[in-house]
């Protein structure tokens, strides 16, 4: 690639006039998905007859993770055994604490071996210390062999992934790169004449070639080997061809055994092509007689990483893009926006370590928070936790914009948010217009990259009113009064977003739990979990709203007492659960205090699928040509585990006699994400269109959800795109079943 | 062939159809001499391929190294690992090369040397580093790529045809063999 990456709104500006390449991601990611998940499940089906170890995608990962973290809990004891045994082969071992340190290094080999011609095999380690660039300007002729590679390189790109360099180019424009460069007109439609002019000219390369780099995808410290895993061939020529050998690592990609190596390679390809197994799998181990073998371990902010607790596990990254294939925003913008030399969910929380945090503020801030991405990480880093951790860090550097630092501090005081939200209520009352789907909607002059999204009109009552401080009765008939969680008493959290704009999904959700046989109290003094806060970065506030909250339920705990606290909110029951502990890190008796509601704390559907258990009714007759689907919450699906065609939200619907139509797409975000789809309108609108397209295959006209953000999102983009589509609180479906 | 290695070779030989690579069972020495010479007239044949199988050393010259001209090169192959379809090569550094620039790779294998795992087979390549290769490759199938547009393209830099020998017969481990690849 060539000397610099532009600046991040150039990149974004590009990516989103950039239709094909959005298209072309949503082709890959969906053939992706389906691919990697026959390969885990042919691994169990094939792999258990013959006595395989590591059979699945869980048992593989436990390992490997587990190897993983053995070397990061010494890693001088792992280098060392590695270069003991790399140097006893012959092999002669190089450090470099900084990408600049890395590059010097590298030329030194060369020049002391008089090599000036160097063929590359594929090394994200030589893209993220800017390598080739700083060779050229010493003289040496760089030539990269792997095809994605060569591609990017004729047209001075960096990866935009790193598993598929080349995925946001098209034949045409390949052909177009190697008929300027070798002279020769190329064809355009035809990608197999393409492979072979590479195949040609890269031939010459290999050949004449008097060193060659590569990069490892894995070091084994008790043998000394490097592993690598291609396809091309090209990896193996560049290891074979020159008599000088250059292997860029960084020490990360150690793991103490052969043993280890079973678990990676089972996992790696999988993961990275959906394939069973590369090509060509090679351990190489020291130099060979008459030539040499140089191994040069690049630093470059891994020892930093590895020195914060909060970013150690993120080297446990085995570069299979994952993480990148699975992301809604990356489906978007692709990885030269979703990333920067490093692209996915890895790139976001490894770029501030190795390119600075300036370089990794952009990137970060189009996460949605989906959680996607750590349920397909063959090593089970906490992604989408670091990637917040990074968005705290830059906002500590930076701060919030002006207005959004107003609005989140009016939003942070119970009192001042009260006041702002009913004087909004009274204010846009004339501007209230009915829209697709029966719901209200503000007429508002919106910049165009808003206009896809209708903003929804305020309830003309807060669910606080009427609903603040109250104890409700259980029901004692009905068709579920008798369920298993009849004689508890739940504490409802009512939520800002319902509160002010959807009372009626905590009316319905308080609605199922009285039919359930449940006493429902409403704790008084309620406000916001604080979630937007740690959503937008704001650590300190994140915390006082939190505290607040866990103050609020205690009380309630102490004084009136009750068995759960669940609401209908599922983003906030997941910030109780699991964010809050995290943002008290470093408060332990806080930290115990959210421990503790957390172990009292549900989700509306966990409570009722598991707790209230309740009996099936027999199906609905009413509206017998409506069709129904459910689009689960994404953090319900990849955080709790409660999505998918078997989860709880379809089986309650189920449960409550109503048809439910499969939604394909089903565990992808529906593109709200909180306040990446107000930072970021372009890439909130490419998300919920694809959600919106999901449904529409379903021939659904109304979709039922478990989180009023999802919900309202997706009521707004209907509404703008004159989609009659209802969009429901799955606890209203089942209210009305019930009550 | 036992029962249970003829069973690891339908395993193999199935993947080895989804990967493009062929599978070809010969009885013996000569049958593989002459099935070579028939299918591959001016095949070259590493050393390590001459030394185990002497009537290929006398017929097939070693490749000329480095100069990427041979078509069709005859490798060996350690063992075959049913699980993937791979083969286990491990050959000197020169000889290496020719394979990996061979427009067609044969890789002999003895009928006996088939084991079901990806774990036996690294607990071949961990023995094969004890005793000093420096260089060993699971080799699965032909070279491939999915870099233009992922559309997948059988045949980049490494070899774009596969064929596995299988030699039946004077069965004749090739971890007995000396010399490891240097």
């Amino acid at each position: 690639m060539s000397g610099g990456i532009a600046p991040f709104k150039e990149r974004y500006a590009r990516a989103l006039a950039d239709t094909r390449l959005r298209t072309n991601l949503l082709t890959f990611q969906r053939a992706w998905r389906i691919t990697r998940d026959e390969a885990f499940r042919r691994l169990s089906r094939e792999g258990i007859p013959l006595g395989a170890a590591f059979t699945s995608f869980e048992a593989a990962r436990q390992r490997l993770k587990g190897a993983k973290d053995l070397v990061l809990g010494d890693p001088a004891s792992y280098k060392r055994d590695f270069m003991q045994r790399a140097t006893e082969a012959g092999a002669v071992i190089h450090e470099a604490p900084t990408a600049a340190a890395a590059r010097e290094v590298v030329l030194g080999i060369l020049n002391a071996a008089g090599a000036s011609r160097l063929a590359k095999g594929k090394t994200m380690v030589a893209e993220e210390i800017f390598l080739n660039h700083f060779l050229q300007e010493h003289g040496v002729q760089v030539v990269e062999t792997d095809l994605g590679e060569w591609i990017i390189q004729l047209s001075g790109e960096t990866p935009s992934h790193m598993v598929m360099p080349a995925i946001h180019k098209s034949r045409q424009q390949v052909a177009d790169l190697f008929t300027a460069e070798t002279g020769r007109a190329v064809p355009r439609e035809d990608v197999k004449a393409q492979v072979n002019v590479a195949r040609e000219e890269l031939r010459r390369v290999f050949l004449a070639a008097d060193a060659g780099l590569i990069g490892a995808n894995a070091l084994i410290a008790e043998t000394g080997t490097v592993m690598l895993v291609t396809n091309e061939g090209n990896g193996d020529l560049v290891a074979t061809l020159p008599r000088t050998l250059i292997v860029l690592v960084g020490w990360e990609k150690l793991v103490p055994t052969l043993q280890d190596a079973r678990a990676h390679l089972r996992l790696l390809a999988r993961s990275g092509t959906g394939q069973e197994i590369t090509t060509y799998t090679s351990f190489i181990t020291g130099a060979e007689p008459g030539r040499q073998l140089h191994i040069v371990f690049v630093d470059n902010g891994r020892s930093a990483m590895h020195a914060d607790p909060d970013f150690q596990d993120a080297l446990r990254c085995i570069r299979c893009a994952a993480c990148a294939d699975v992301c809604p925003p990356y489906q978007v913008v692709g990885g030269h926006v979703f990333g920067y030399v490093y692209s996915g969910a890895i790139g976001l929380v490894n770029t501030p370590f190795h390119h600075g945090l300036e370089a990794g503020a952009g990137p970060q801030s189009l996460c949605v928070s989906c959680g996607a991405c750590a349920t397909v990480c063959p090593v089970e880093i906490p992604l989408p936790r670091q990637i917040l951790d990074v968005r705290a860090r830059v906002v500590e550097a930076r701060g919030l914009p002006p207005l959004k630092r107003l609005a989140y501090g009016v939003w942070a005081s119970a009192r001042l948010f009260d006041l702002g939200a009913r004087a909004a209520a009274v204010v846009t009352a004339p501007l209230m217009r009915a829209g697709h789907g029966g719901y209200r909607f503000l007429r508002l002059p919106l910049p165009s990259a808003y206009r896809w999204r209708a903003v929804p009109a305020p309830a003309a009552r807060p669910a606080r009113d009427s609903l603040l401080g109250k104890r409700f009765a259980p029901l004692t008939t009905g068709p579920w009064s008798s369920s298993k969680a009849r004689g508890l008493t739940v504490a409802y959290f009512l939520q800002c977003v319902t509160d002010r704009f959807a009372p009626e999904q905590a009316e319905a959700a308080i609605s199922v739990l009285r039919a359930c046989g449940v006493t429902v109290v409403v704790p008084a003094g309620q406000h916001c979990c604080g979630l937007p806060h740690l959503d937008a970065g704001d650590r300190p506030a994140a915390r006082r709203m939190a505290r607040a909250t866990i103050a609020n339920l205690e009380w309630e705990r102490t004084h009136g007492g009750y068995d759960y606290v669940v609401t209908a909110a599922a983003s906030c029951a997941i910030a109780m659960l699991h964010d809050y502990q995290h943002l008290f890190k470093d408060e332990p008796a806080w930290a115990e205090r959210a421990r503790r509601l957390a172990d009292q704390t549900l989700d509306l559907l966990t409570f009722l699928d598991r707790v209230a258990d309740p009996p099936p009714l027999p199906p609905s007759v009413s509206a017998p040509a409506t069709t129904i689907t459910y689009h689960s919450f994404c953090q319900s699906t990849n955080v709790l585990g409660i999505g998918g065609p078997a989860g709880a939200g379809v089986r309650l619907l189920r449960r409550a006699g109503i048809t439910v139509a499969d939604l394909p797409e089903g565990e992808v975000c529906c593109g709200f994400g909180g306040s990446a789809s107000i930072d970021h309108p372009r890439v909130g609108q490419g998300i919920a269109e694809r959600k919106l397209a999901n449904i529409r295959e379903t021939g659904a006209t109304v979709v039922a959800s478990d989180n009023p953000g999802c919900i309202l999102h997706l009521r707004g983009a209907a509404d703008a795109a004159g989609d009659p589509l209802q969009v429901r609180h799955i606890a209203e479906l089942l209210a009305e079943r019930v009550r | 062939m036992t029962a249970d290695t003829g069973a690891l070779w339908e395993t193999f030989a199935a993947k080895a159809a989804l990967l493009g690579a062929s599978v070809r069972h010969v009885n013996g020495e000569s049958e593989l001499a002459r099935l070579i010479q028939a299918s591959a007239p001016g095949a070259v044949a590493t050393r390590r391929a001459r030394d185990r199988f002497p009537s290929l050393g006398q017929t097939l010259p070693s490749p000329a190294v480095p100069d990427g001209q041979a078509v069709d090169v005859v490798g060996s192959g350690e063992l075959a690992v049913a699980e993937t379809g791979s083969v286990l090569v491990a050959e000197a550094n020169a000889d290496r090369g020719a394979t990996f620039l061979a427009q067609q790779l044969w890789l002999v294998v003895d009928a006996a040397s088939i084991v079901p795992t990806l774990d036996d087979a690294l607990d071949q390549v961990a023995r094969l580093i004890a005793r000093g290769t420096r260089y060993a490759t699971l080799m699965t199938g032909p070279s491939r790529t999915a870099d233009i547009e992922r559309v997948m393209t059988v045949g980049v830099h490494g070899p774009g045809a596969l064929t596995i020998l299988v030699v039946d017969g004077e069965a004749r481990t090739a971890t007995e063999e000396t010399g490891a690849a240097a």
